[in-house]
């Protein structure tokens, strides 16, 4: 009783123990693989076509059932169960097949590798019932059912089922069969507590092992009846067994049964007191533990060598993804190139046009630039000329008319009427004068700055002669001088009047100007070649070729003075030539010495 | 016949003055000078000028254009008129323009300037050619509606359709018998049958219309018309139906 608290962990490694050595054989005999495949139509005839059969045979369920059994042998269960489902899905109507209790079998056999003894159970039991007629499977069923409920714990049923198989099979079993039968059986009664049967029944086992000499059976048997012992507190008997299971362990090679026996060695050595062995065993129980924990992780490493596959299938997934991706991104790119070289292209066409059209511009400014210098240049003479026109030829005559309104002024205190007269006379040619020197400037002025208006208009040309002339009637007629007027009163012609009237009063004034007393002066107008032309004749002092060249040339300085000594400006000339030029008609001057001077205007007539 | 009536505006009085007495010289009938845009539009209302002498600026203002242009806006007021100014610059001529004016008269003027200046605008305003009344060798007239304008001497005045004798084809022309005075119309007979009051003138010939007014006696045996001065003119058969017409109506 002094042991009794330590059992516990003994017996419970031993159930450990135990369970662990009927849930490793997840191998089905080579036998029933050998039997089973015998069945196989494929695996009969050819092997190698099995894949080619998958596809498109009428039969597909041999091919499923092929495919189940190869799955079984590689222990792939889950394929070997969906295979072996397909199967009898395939054969369903044809139960009668005796495929299908094979395929029921596998199904059964992979519910069991599973652990699913329930249910391997009832469909072992549903084949017995039904379809099983193979005695090679039915043998199968029987043990296999009786090591379910052994591993359910269901000891009685089980003993029931081990006990049938017995009966039935025993004599002409294989040594295996024999050998799992005698140790099942032994289990059974084991742990159903009828000691004296199952120690005959492991000893038995235990001389199968020994004919057999296998390492591995003898170490699990040794181990098993010593445990017995040692529960029936047996010491003395279990422990040169336990020994014997150690040692043929060791040879054995299976590491979690020779790990066992460490632990069962390591707890006995501890119950009887003796600690450095059981030290020793308890480390090498521990070495093994980590080996064994090695070796799970060696699963696991495989598992994650697996997963690591896996994984490089979706990365070289991922990667292939990520290539199209990469394609796609550099088609993005060259398009983008594309449109990026185009955007530039455009720009670059644009900055050129913007750069010609600045060019253009630049050339029209500068263009425009000359043509503004030319016109302020012109404005520039034409202010001198204004200038010098103000201090000379303005200032003096508007002086003169000053001085004589002041002699006009005394001579009326003095009472002396003749003065008066003659001062008064002075001063109303002088201011007459001036006034239409006055006038010549501001046309010429704004006929040089474009502000003239400007409006052709049919003209009665007699009317027009007519109006000029009598303004100046009193002065011919103060010089004696005859004007006379040959104008058919028929002629019209196309003209602006205030420029017309211009024209005709210059020449008059200068007609009058330069003509001695009692000379003569005639308007005369002729149609000629679609034009008007009126000729302004006089007597007059007339100018020679030089003068002539000079008002042609516009050459100022070479003005001269009048019959009264009245200087000229020049300016009524150069007036009338542009106003003509401006009708679109012309100006010509004949003259000499002797006849006096000839001013022809031309204008057109419509 | 009457002398044309004028209508001087102008805020220079000088200006004005020596307008109105070279007008009143050549006979004409001159309003009150108005000096300012309202005092114009209100004589231009009392006076009823039949030609218009407006100066464009009246006052710094452009009151004269103005005062063109409500002229013109309303067709019973439309009256021949004559920009009078002193600038020559382009800028008021466009400005001016703007009214058709019938003529402009440019400071200094003569009153040969002036005549002429009135006589294109009464030219222009009855659509007649440009200097008509300056080329014409014998006495010339216009018509505006129903009243002639003719030219005298060197003055127009106003003879009322009504106070027109008769019409006598003159060549391509017309004359006109007024008193014992005949004055030219550049005008066919035709033309001026649609022009006239239907009333007042028949067609008695081919060459003669005559005022109803004047018509004493219709000789039928000589073919001719009767004037109430005695004075007879050939008639014809083909109008005997329209003046006896006219005078059934009348009676």
């Amino acid at each position: 009783m002094r042991y009794r608290p330590l059992y516990v962990p003994v017996v419970l490694l031993v159930f450990f123990f135990l369970s662990r050595s009927y849930a490793q054989p997840a191998h089905v005999p080579a036998s029933v693989i050998q039997h089973l495949r015998q069945q196989c139509s494929i695996c009969m005839k050819k092997p190698a076509d099995s894949l080619l059969l998958v596809t498109g045979t009428p039969d597909q369920y041999t091919a499923h059932f092929h495919n189940s059994l190869l799955a079984l042998q590689q222990n792939y269960l889950d394929e070997a169960y969906a295979h072996s489902l397909q199967t009898i899905a395939g054969l369903e109507g044809r139960q009668d097949s005796s495929l299908y209790q094979y395929a029921y079998f596998i199904k059964a056999k992979v519910l069991y590798y599973k652990h699913l003894y329930q249910e391997s159970i009832a469909q072992y039991q549903f084949l017995l019932k039904s379809y099983a007629k193979d005695p090679v499977i039915i043998s199968q069923v029987y043990s296999n059912i009786g090591e379910a409920y052994l591993e359910q714990g269901n000891y009685t049923l089980a003993l029931q089922y081990l006990m049938d198989w017995q009966r039935l099979f025993l004599l002409g079993a294989d040594f295996v069969s024999t050998k799992n039968y005698y140790h099942n059986k032994a289990l059974c009664l084991f742990h159903l507590e009828k000691y004296p049967e199952s120690e005959a029944l492991f000893l038995k086992n235990i001389e199968l092992e020994k004919q057999n000499k296998d390492s591995l059976g003898l170490a699990i048997s040794y181990m098993n009846l010593a445990n017995q012992y040692y529960n029936q507190f047996l010491d003395s008997k279990a422990i040169p067994y336990f020994k014997l299971s150690l040692l043929f362990a060791k040879n054995a090679g299976d590491l979690s049964v020779l790990k066992n026996a460490y632990l069962n060695a390591a707890v006995v050595d501890e119950n009887r007191k003796l600690y450095p062995s059981a030290l020793a065993y308890r480390k090498q129980y521990e070495l093994l533990q980590e080996s064994s924990w090695n070796r799970d992780q060696v699963w696991k490493l495989a598992a994650q060598e697996r997963k690591f596959a896996s994984q490089l299938n979706e990365s070289k997934i991922t990667l292939l993804q990520q290539e199209a991706d990469l394609r796609d991104a550099a088609l993005k790119v060259r398009s983008r190139e594309r449109n990026t070289l185009l955007i530039a292209a455009i720009a670059f066409l644009l900055l050129a046009g913007i750069v010609y059209y600045a060019y253009r511009v630049k050339v029209k400014t500068s263009r425009i630039i000359t043509q503004q210098k030319e016109e302020l240049a012109l404005l520039n003479t034409m202010k001198d000329r204004l200038f010098s026109i103000v201090a000379h030829d303005l200032r003096s005559p508007v002086h003169a008319i000053k001085t004589n309104i002041a002699g006009i002024q005394s001579a009326l205190s003095d009472q002396n009427p003749g003065e008066v007269q003659i001062l008064t006379d002075r001063v109303a040619r002088t201011a007459t004068n001036t006034w239409s020197l006055l006038d010549n400037m501001l046309h010429w002025a704004l006929g040089h700055t474009n502000q003239l208006f400007f409006r052709p208009e049919k003209l009665h040309l007699a009317t027009v002669i007519n109006q000029v002339c009598y303004d100046y009637l009193p002065l011919a007629h103060a010089k004696d001088i005859h004007l006379d007027k040959n104008i058919p009163p028929t002629i019209f012609m196309l003209a602006d009047l205030t420029s017309t009237r211009i024209i005709l009063r210059n020449l008059l004034d200068n007609a009058i100007k330069y003509t001695h007393q009692q000379g003569s002066i005639i308007f005369e107008a002729a149609i000629r070649e679609q034009q008007c032309c009126i000729q302004v004749k006089d007597t007059g002092i007339g100018m020679d070729d030089t003068i002539l060249q000079a008002v042609t040339n516009r050459e100022w300085q070479r003005i001269r003075e009048d019959t009264q000594g009245n200087r000229s400006t020049g300016f009524g000339l150069e007036l009338c030539k542009m106003m003509a030029e401006r009708n679109q008609g012309s100006l010509t001057i004949t003259s000499n010495k002797e006849t006096g001077t000839t001013v022809q205007v031309c204008f057109p007539l419509t | 016949m009457e002398a044309l009536k004028i209508l001087v505006i102008e805020d220079n009085e000088a200006d004005a003055q020596r307008i109105t007495s070279l007008l009143q010289q050549k006979g004409y009938i001159v309003c009150p000078v108005a000096n300012n845009l309202a005092k114009a539009l209100e004589l231009f209302d009392s006076c009823k000028p039949d030609i218009c002498v407006i100066d464009i600026y009246l006052h710094g203002q452009h009151d004269g254009i103005t005062f063109a242009r409500h002229m013109s806006s309303h067709e019973q007021n439309k009256r021949p008129f004559i920009f009078l100014t002193s600038a020559t610059d382009k800028e008021t001529f466009d400005t001016a323009r703007l009214t058709n004016p019938f003529s402009y008269l440019l400071k200094p003027f003569n009153e040969l300037e002036l005549q002429y200046a009135i006589e294109l605008a009464v030219e222009k305003f009855a659509r007649e050619e440009d200097g008509y009344f300056a080329m014409a060798t014998e006495p010339a007239s216009v018509l505006l509606q129903d009243v002639f304008f003719v030219k005298r001497g060197n003055t127009l005045v106003k003879i009322m359709a009504a106070e027109i004798r008769f019409i006598e084809v003159d060549g391509k022309y017309c004359k006109l018998a007024y008193g014992a005075d005949k004055f030219v119309i550049q005008r066919s007979l035709k033309q001026l049958q649609d022009q006239l009051p239907v009333k007042t003138f028949l067609r008695t010939h081919r060459n003669y219309m005559v005022n109803v007014k004047e018509i004493a006696r219709i000789n039928l045996q000589d073919h001719e018309i009767v004037l109430q001065d005695g004075s007879a003119l050939a008639f014809s058969r083909r109008y005997m139906e329209d003046v006896m017409q006219a005078f059934s109506i009348l009676k």
